[in-house]
């Protein structure tokens, strides 16, 4: 039950699997259909705007929500499955707690519902944020019933960790103090991490794989490392107050002219010619783009999609 | 002191003994304040109705019962033991709507509203078996609240049923007594627990369930006649009352001729000659419509039967709703 990728064979290469996963709400579909995985031991980065389906797809990991189709498998099992719940740990955006329970026995509480707990680390991760084991959950700071949460969910010593959310609540100290608690952990146990966030520097610095998702669909999916350097920014002058044609060859994300002068952020399949010139883009200046225009063709990259298709239609 | 030193004073407030396990410990330390407040009112209680069944028994023996006959009595003193009685059940009669509003409807619906029935359905455990233990747990609070306070009610009535509160179809001997008591107390904390899986906020839920409930124990006391089929009984009119009669409850009266047709109660009352108007009619008989006290029995497992009935459809409505509900 501990220990990464251990049980469930060849599968469990894979943190989550999702097989044309979808769900609908009265108002529609929050998630569409999507295909796609994330492979163990990364820190993946779920990016998109309010109401783009991250917190539907986090509560379908979680077991908090029933997808309406498709399926979902953790570590190679279907989600429903009795063996995945002490595998994973979920930190719901406002991190409930019970109020009334003092640290002490919120930390009993994750002892009495986990069978494989580890009460000295839950321990340690609340003793470093000077937290006295008999105050109230209720009197705590955010950053410290953020803290307290944390401790609840390593604890559990889960494999995959989906955090909703986790730092938005949170001011620039605790926020700091959070992120490297994270780390550590994360890399002390090699634990998967999917977390949400709207915090796109804040990404960049955690995570190396990134799910993309806008109305439902997953507009990008891959490794930080293969998905920023496809993508080239280009400054140039404008061509009767448009793109230069010799740019139509190639994909065309997100384009801003000034003046004169346009900013282009081009997916290139062939190398680019140097009459412009050109950058590399910041991860941050890849996710506004694709955020910014949910119609450009979706960029999955090869590990994230389980038939190895690059691309599919939008 | 460094962050990291272990003092024994802190190794001892993280440890502590563990008597409870699992969801039995949270049950406990979630609704701590309910399972002392149901412990205080069932001793409370008990105390109250061994003390006052005493008392009243000790009065009415120095006054002469049993061997002198209950209209015998003194009247300020059985009016006094009345009311003592009689108060004491308004009190016990509060309970079902209690249990309903303040463990009923908060049960589920202040997990949902302060976001704790996630954080519990993310540990190592299933959403159906945390929602048997809650269940189960407020449930059997409430079970075994007025289990014991139902008995022991009981017990005091049926002491000195003769002289307060003969009229046990009333709601003060009826329905706090067991099992009727019992049965009401379980099904307006699944009325309650059911309002709150819908409603999923803590104060709309005590609201709405307040009200349902009290309309439900109104409507109730309106149907309490219809659990069995009275009997009926013909005597002379003007004549004693038949032995079957004692300790029964009237549900009807009649006047009604030797062959058996009935006229209503008040036919002659307010002819200028009743009796001629009687013997014109040919009506010689009383007759009532009663339940007789061997019956008092069926009638009340009756109405706990139909209320546990209702009790489980609920209870079967909430595992459905919860079950299939994003958290």
């Amino acid at each position: 039950m501990s220990g990464t990728a251990t049980s469930g064979g060849d599968d469990s290469r894979w943190a989550l699997e999702a097989h044309g996963l979808g769900k609908r709400y009265r108002r529609g579909w929050a998630l569409r259909e999507e295909t796609f995985r994330i492979p163990a031991g990364r820190v993946c980065g779920l990016v998109g705007p309010n109401g783009a389906g991250k917190s539907t797809l986090l509560g379908i990991a979680a077991r908090l929500v029933e997808p309406t189709r498709g399926q979902l498998r953790v570590f190679g099992r279907p989600v429903g499955d009795p063996s995945v719940r002490p595998r994973c740990a979920y930190l719901g955006q406002d991190k409930p707690l019970f109020k009334r329970f003092t640290v002490a026995e919120t930390l009993r509480m994750g002892q009495e519902l986990n069978p494989g707990w580890d009460q000295a680390a839950a321990e340690r991760i609340v003793r470093e944020g000077q937290l006295a084991p008999n105050a109230k959950i209720g009197t705590l700071s955010g950053g410290q019933r953020t803290r307290v949460a944390f401790a609840l969910a390593f604890g559990k010593r889960p494999d995959l960790l989906l955090l909703d959310e986790p730092m938005s609540d949170l001011d620039p100290l605790a926020r700091d103090e959070i992120g490297s608690l994270l780390m550590s952990e994360v890399a002390e146990r090699g634990t998967t991490v999917l977390m949400s966030s709207h915090m796109l520097s804040e990404l960049e610095h955690m995570c190396d794989f990134l799910l993309v998702v806008s109305d439902g669909r997953v507009r990008m999916a891959g490794d930080t490392d293969e998905l920023v350097p496809m993508h080239t920014l280009v400054t140039g002058v404008t061509a009767d107050g448009g793109l230069p044609e010799a740019l139509g060859t190639h994909t065309v994300i997100d384009v801003r002219t000034a003046g004169r002068q346009f900013t282009a952020l081009v997916r290139h399949e062939i190398p680019l010619d140097g009459t412009w010139q050109l950058a590399e883009p910041s991860l941050e200046e890849v996710l506004l783009g694709y955020l910014r225009h949910p119609e450009a063709p979706a960029l999955l990259s090869p590990t994230a999609v389980p038939a190895h298709r690059e691309e599919h239609a939008a | 002191m460094s962050v990291f030193a272990r003092t024994p004073a802190q190794e001892a407030s993280f440890g502590g003994r563990r008597r409870l396990r699992g969801l039995a410990w949270l049950m406990v330390r979630q609704h701590r304040a309910a399972l002392i407040a149901c412990a205080a009112v069932t001793l409370l209680g008990a105390l109250w109705i061994i003390h006052e069944r005493a008392t009243m028994l000790d009065t009415l023996h120095g006054a002469g019962w049993p061997a002198k006959s209950s209209e015998d009595l003194d009247g300020a003193t059985v009016q006094r033991l009345d009311n003592s009685f009689n108060g004491f059940a308004r009190y016990l009669g509060y309970l079902p709507l209690v249990f309903g509003v303040f463990i009923g409807a908060p049960l589920l619906s202040a997990d949902h509203e302060h976001g704790t029935a996630r954080l519990v359905a993310t540990q190592s455990v299933s959403r159906l078996r945390w929602l048997a233990w809650k269940l189960g747990f407020a449930l059997g609070l409430v079970a075994v609240t007025t289990g014991v306070l139902g008995a022991l009610f009981g017990w005091w009535w049926r002491a000195v049923r003769h002289v307060v509160s003969s009229n046990w179809l009333d709601g003060t001997v009826f329905d706090n007594t067991l099992p009727v008591l019992m049965a009401l107390g379980l099904f307006t904390t699944t009325l309650g627990i059911a309002i709150g899986a819908l409603a999923r906020r803590a104060v709309t839920a005590m609201a709405v369930t307040f009200f349902t409930s009290a309309a439900f124990l109104l409507v109730c006391d309106h149907f309490r006649t219809r659990l069995a089929t009275p009997r009926r009984v013909a005597f002379p009119f003007d004549g004693a009352h038949p032995a079957v009669l004692n300790d029964a409850v009237q549900v009807d009266q009649w006047i009604g001729t030797a062959s058996g047709k009935v006229y209503g109660w008040g036919t002659c009352v307010s002819d200028a000659a009743p009796e001629t108007c009687r013997a014109r009619l040919g009506i010689v008989n009383s007759v009532w419509d009663y339940f007789g006290y061997d019956q008092m029995a069926t009638l009340q497992w009756t109405a706990a039967g139909l209320l546990l009935g209702g009790g489980a459809l609920l209870v079967a409505l909430v595992v459905w709703r919860t079950r299939r509900q994003a958290l």
